[in-house]
């Protein structure tokens, strides 16, 4: 028998479901493939951290208010690092129970004495120590503390010898957000 | 028979569902990225109204004066105008409660011109939006709408929401007329002044209640005046209905909160809080009916309380929401 010419049907089928099975694969991943739909949601997620740095950034007569509770961190109370009650109420009011967050704070700490002064270190502290998944998102805001209204207990009390220092505090507030 | 040359029926088979699935695919593809690039310019859409109006005072011209008091204006004849709702450039967040209700205008006299102003409608593209000011808990699937002191809403404005295919952008914004959402309501014990809706004259001492659903959003009180000789305020709080009764007041230059007192100076308390607290203690539950009985002696004061916005270091704050689709 002439075999030459003939249709080799299970290959046919083979390479036919092949490429069915490819179009199915590409179908539903279309949109977990697209990277724009994550950085619209991290856009979101951002700017609801920078307004909620914006709104809470007010005099530190508020007691739920960013200067408030850094002028009111001490290094002597129990609880400290924690932000006092009424801004992590406040803060959280703001996130919404949807959004966790990570809050740090850095600021130079300015140590020396009448003659010198050194500005060469960075300090870090976590204020609330929660940890980020790998697509959170962080923002911040630089707030400036008057070095006169700070007490002895103050973290940012400049490290100075027996010097009252006028150079003002900046300190950048760092608010790490990811949606739950 | 000689087969050489001629072409195998497996590689015209072969051929075939080739050409037939990268057609078919040729042809789908571009459909179902559309879906995802008609939402992708949505959300840029939904980011630039919100942006415009959260972070920008307007501007409104008509070929002889300009400036940004378009709330002014927006209604004369050739004026052409950029709705924003920002108190000033210097300010963004800070809404003004004046472009607010401009713009809620605007919108219901003439929802299309407002579209154009805002860029939403042009020769190649034309969007419908929704913007509102909500709670800072509400959700697309539960939406609530922040509540002048009348009970109108305060804004929403353009068209209700009748697809899923839309974008939405948030923005978190104060606004600056407290009394336009809260309510004026001054307590003058000695000039025997108070709003007689909600509170009665009580020998020396006026008796309020107000109700609410909990928990409390908001409920400040602002101590303007101390008199003599006992200057005096407190709060009882039931669950359910108000009890009959007033609020019995204590010792004076104290504010008593339920077995709590503070000293009463002459500035803002923000009692929310603690308010929660307290009714959480009593065993309330989130949509609870709740009452706050407040009595007040020898003392001139502000209240500022709320069922929707919420009071965020010195501001009523709540949720500029923009809604755009096609």
């Amino acid at each position: 028998m002439n075999n030459k010419a003939q249709a080799l049907t299970l290959e046919g089928v083979t390479a036919a479901l092949l490429l069915l099975l490819v179009l199915y694969t590409l179908f539903q991943s279309s949109l977990v493939i697209s990277p724009v739909w994550s950085e619209l949601g991290d856009a979101q997620l951002k700017q609801i951290g920078y307004d909620t740095l914006r709104v809470l950034d007010r005099d530190e007569s508020y007691n739920d208010s960013l200067k408030y509770m850094l002028y009111h961190l001490n290094k002597t109370d129990p609880e400290y690092p924690k932000p006092n009650e009424e801004f992590i109420n406040s803060l959280e009011t703001l996130l919404t129970s949807s959004i966790r967050y990570r809050l740090e704070v850095s600021w130079t700490n300015i140590t020396g004495n009448s003659t010198l002064r050194n500005f060469n270190f960075i300090e870090n502290l976590v204020l609330i120590n929660n940890t980020p998944t790998p697509d959170a998102v962080m923002v911040s805001r630089l707030v400036v503390l008057d070095n006169r209204s700070l007490t002895p207990s103050s973290p940012f009390m400049p490290n100075l010898d027996n010097v009252t220092s006028s150079y003002p505090i900046v300190v950048e507030v760092r608010l790490i957000l990811w949606a739950v | 028979m000689d087969d050489n040359g001629r072409l195998s029926l497996d590689m015209i088979i072969g051929v075939s569902i080739f050409l037939f699935v990268f057609i078919y695919v040729a042809q789908f593809l571009p459909s179902v990225f559309a879906d995802v690039r008609s939402e992708i310019s949505l959300a840029h859409e939904a980011y630039k109204v919100a942006v415009i109006l959260a972070e920008d005072p307007g501007r409104w011209d008509n070929g002889s004066m300009n400036g940004t008091g378009w709330e002014n204006h927006w209604n004369e004849l050739n004026v052409v105008f950029r709705p924003g709702l920002a108190y000033s450039r210097d300010h963004p967040n800070y809404l003004s409660y004046e472009k607010i209700k401009a713009f809620q205008d605007a919108v219901d006299d003439n929802y299309t011109k407002v579209k154009e102003y805002l860029g939403l409608k042009t020769p190649d593209s034309d969007y419908e939006f929704n913007v509102s000011i909500q709670t800072l808990d509400s959700k697309p699937y539960r939406k609530t709408l922040i509540q002048d002191w009348d009970g109108n809403y305060t804004l929403n404005a353009g068209r209700a929401i009748v697809t899923t295919q839309m974008a939405r952008f948030e923005r978190i914004v104060w606004i600056d007329d407290i009394e336009e959402l809260t309510g004026n309501i001054t307590i003058d014990t000695d000039k025997g002044s108070y709003p007689t809706t909600i509170c009665t004259l009580s020998g020396s001492d006026v008796d309020c209640r107000f109700n609410y659903i909990y928990p409390v959003n908001m409920f400040v009180i602002d101590v303007l005046q101390l008199y003599t000789p006992s200057p005096t305020l407190s709060l009882c709080l039931d669950i359910g209905s108000c009890a009959a009764g007033s609020c019995s007041l204590g010792g004076p230059n104290l504010i008593h909160i339920d077995g709590t007192d503070i000293n009463l100076e002459e500035r803002e308390y923000n009692l929310k809080d603690l308010i929660n607290q307290k009714f959480k203690e009593l065993g309330a539950k989130n949509g609870d009916n709740v009452c706050i009985r407040v009595s007040v002696r020898d003392l001139k004061v502000k209240l500022y309380q709320s069922d929707t916005i919420d009071y965020i270091a010195g501001n009523p704050t709540a949720k500029l929401v923009v809604v755009v689709w096609q």
